[in-house]
């Protein structure tokens, strides 16, 4: 139907989440029109980001070097640690600007049909961080969706016989939502609202 | 509720379809395979956003096409609204709206409400449990649109625990694994089970009337909903969750031998008696038509104690196989305050219903007025082609 290039930058575009091919087209006919600098600078920034991102080895956050800008940051509080997800989930909090302790990314959530089990997750990561350190609490923001709770309630009942207090932000979520798309506001309030586990 | 109009594109073997409905009776008659029940099935979908014959929405989309469009104009005591709901199957989206807002499928489900009888519904009676369960759960699904989600949320989280349950026994899996899913489990099965424990009992009530009705009192219909959750507090959720979790801990050794979880609403029965004995044992095939239509009446009275409106009934095919008293007393029952719609084959029989509505021919896709209200058969033809020149309700 289209010529080659633009059919490939179509198909490249698909490959994108939430993209179907009439998004794909219209993005793609989008690029045509733009100033060569501007597509130029987009396909370095692209390749860019993904070569020089990693993961930071004590948290799992994006970072570009062995420790994420978080984790470096000697003034937050030693004595909480927030369970996420994602990596991505890590921005949402910190937007809200409530809290002020330490990240833990899990880097997914319990799925068997998935076959994700705590050993295909850092948990074990979670637990070294955690054996003799100062944590006296771990807030678990995993999603409010069946994963997501499944695994807040497992990575309970493993850590709580070590003596920190494990909390899980309030359900004023969204049911079945992703952290990321939660709004500050939303997010603070599940953070104040946080509960036993 | 009433659906005055109806616009389909590209809907099943509709290419383009605009008609007004009467307000009572409309018949839809033709010969077999001209559209008569997908004519049905659209209203349905447009009402529940789902079709009652296919899981897979594409199916519903004419041969060929990739995008496919159902609305309507439906006037309930609260207003009229204009549903319309728009399916792309290249883009793989489904879009729901209401008065041109667009809307999350819970919030757009319960604006227009059906009531389907087609002959398949004997199964309701002679085919398995999961065919009453069924039944049961659309019924709450119909007046508690957020039910659905916690149905979904529940077979959800009991695969995955199933398959917690199936690895076990190679060691792939731990007990404590498998209890981090008990405590969701119980909590959502304690919200289904407390709506329909609840429903089967309004259900019995209303179906036992019927049944007293259509049988002249010979017969005792009898309902009940059986669980396999030793519960006794049916209307304590808290309480409830608790007792399942508890039972769930009990059985563990068992159901990591089988492999699957054994108890839970997926287990439970909704069983059917007639004169105390089971009735997918020993009714016969009449005593389970008049059961079957009974359920359908408690139905239409369930919806309406529930909503405050009588649902709307979809007649496919089986009037003719009701003898005239049952007849009678279904016409009866729906007496001007149920719209309804009845498709067959059989002329006769259907032109006398036209006397209370409208008659329309239904072939290869396209439907025609052939009689309107109480005068003669064919008659006011001309009323009813006038109208169908309308404005589509939401062409856009
Ligand atoms: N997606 C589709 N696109 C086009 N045509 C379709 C589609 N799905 C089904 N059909 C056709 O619609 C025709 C009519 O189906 P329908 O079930 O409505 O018939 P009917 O009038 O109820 O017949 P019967 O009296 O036998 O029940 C079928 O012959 C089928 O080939
Ligand atoms: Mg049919
Ligand atoms: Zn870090």
């Amino acid at each position: 139907m289209y010529p080659g290039t633009i059919a490939r930058l179509i198909e490249a575009f698909l490959k994108l989440p939430g993209i179907g091919p009439k998004t794909a087209a219209r993005l793609a006919f989008f690029v045509l029109k733009m100033p060569r600098e501007e597509v130029a600078g987009m396909a370095r920034a692209l390749v860019e980001a993904r070569d020089k991102t990693s993961y930071c080895k004590l948290c799992g956050n994006y970072c570009e070097g062995e420790r994420c800008v978080i984790c470096r940051d000697v003034r937050r509080d030693q004595a909480v640690v927030c369970v996420v997800q994602e990596a991505r989930d890590v921005l949402a909090m910190e937007k809200t600007r409530e809290f002020r302790g330490y990240y833990h990314v899990l880097g997914g959530a319990i799925s068997p049909l998935d076959g994700i089990g705590p050993e295909q997750l850092r948990v074990r990561e979670l637990l070294e961080r955690l054996g003799g350190s100062q944590v006296r609490e771990l807030i678990l923001a995993t999603n409010p969706n069946v994963e997501g709770e499944a695994t807040a309630h497992y990575l309970a009942k493993v850590i709580k016989p070590l003596g920190v207090r494990v909390t899980r932000i309030a359900h004023g979520l969204p049911v079945g939502a992703d952290l990321e798309y939660a709004d500050e506001v939303t997010l603070s309030r599940a953070l104040e609202g946080r509960r036993e586990m | 509720m009433l659906l005055q109009e109806l616009y389909l594109a590209n809907f099943r073997n509709f290419r383009e379809l605009n008609i007004s409905f009467h307000p009572k009776i409309n018949v839809l008659m033709g010969e077999n395979a001209q559209g008569k029940t997908n004519l049905l099935e659209s209203i349905s979908y447009l009402g529940s956003g789902r079709s009652f014959r296919t899981r897979n929405d594409t199916e519903t989309i004419f041969w060929g096409k990739s995008v496919c469009v159902i609305s309507g104009r439906v006037l309930r005591a609260g207003g009229e609204n204009r549903l319309k709901i728009a399916l792309d199957s290249t883009e793989r989206v489904k879009k729901y709206t209401v008065d041109r807002v667009l809307k999350e499928r819970h919030d757009y489900t319960g604006k227009l409400i059906t009531v389907l009888f087609t002959p398949d519904d004997l199964q309701l009676v002679k085919g398995g449990p999961q065919n009453r369960r069924k039944y049961l759960d659309e019924e709450v699904c119909k007046v508690s649109p957020l039910y659905e989600a916690e149905l979904t949320r529940y077979q959800h989280i009991l695969r995955q625990r199933n398959q917690l349950l199936r690895i076990y026994s190679k060691k792939q899996s731990s007990r404590m694994e498998i209890e981090c899913w008990d405590e969701e489990l119980s909590k959502s099965a304690a919200v289904i089970l407390r709506k329909r424990v609840a429903a089967a009992h309004r259900l019995n009530l209303l179906a036992r009337l019927a049944h007293r009705r259509l049988t002249g009192g010979g017969e005792n219909l009898e309902i009940s909903y059986f669980s396999t959750v030793p519960f006794v507090e049916k209307n304590d959720e808290k309480k409830l969750a608790e007792v399942i979790l508890a039972s769930l801990a009990s059985n563990f050794a068992k159901e990591v031998s089988l492999g699957v979880t054994l108890l839970g609403p997926h287990r439970d029965e909704l069983q059917m008696t007639l004169n105390n004995r089971d009735a997918r044992q020993y009714a016969s095939q009449g005593q389970m038509r008049t059961l079957v239509l009974a359920l359908k009446l408690a139905e239409l009275e369930y919806i309406k104690g529930e909503t405050g409106e009588f649902p709307v009934l979809l007649y496919d095919d089986v009037f003719s196989e009701l003898d005239e008293t049952r007849r009678r007393l279904l016409l009866e029952a729906i007496d001007g305050r149920v719209q309804t719609f009845i498709t067959g084959t059989e002329v006769k029989n259907l032109l006398d219903l036209g006397r209370y509505g409208d008659v329309f021919r239904v072939k290869r896709g396209e439907v025609e007025g052939v009689a309107s209200h109480g005068a003669n058969p064919g008659a006011d033809v001309a009323a009813t082609a006038g109208r169908k020149k309308n404005k589509r309700p939401d062409a856009d």
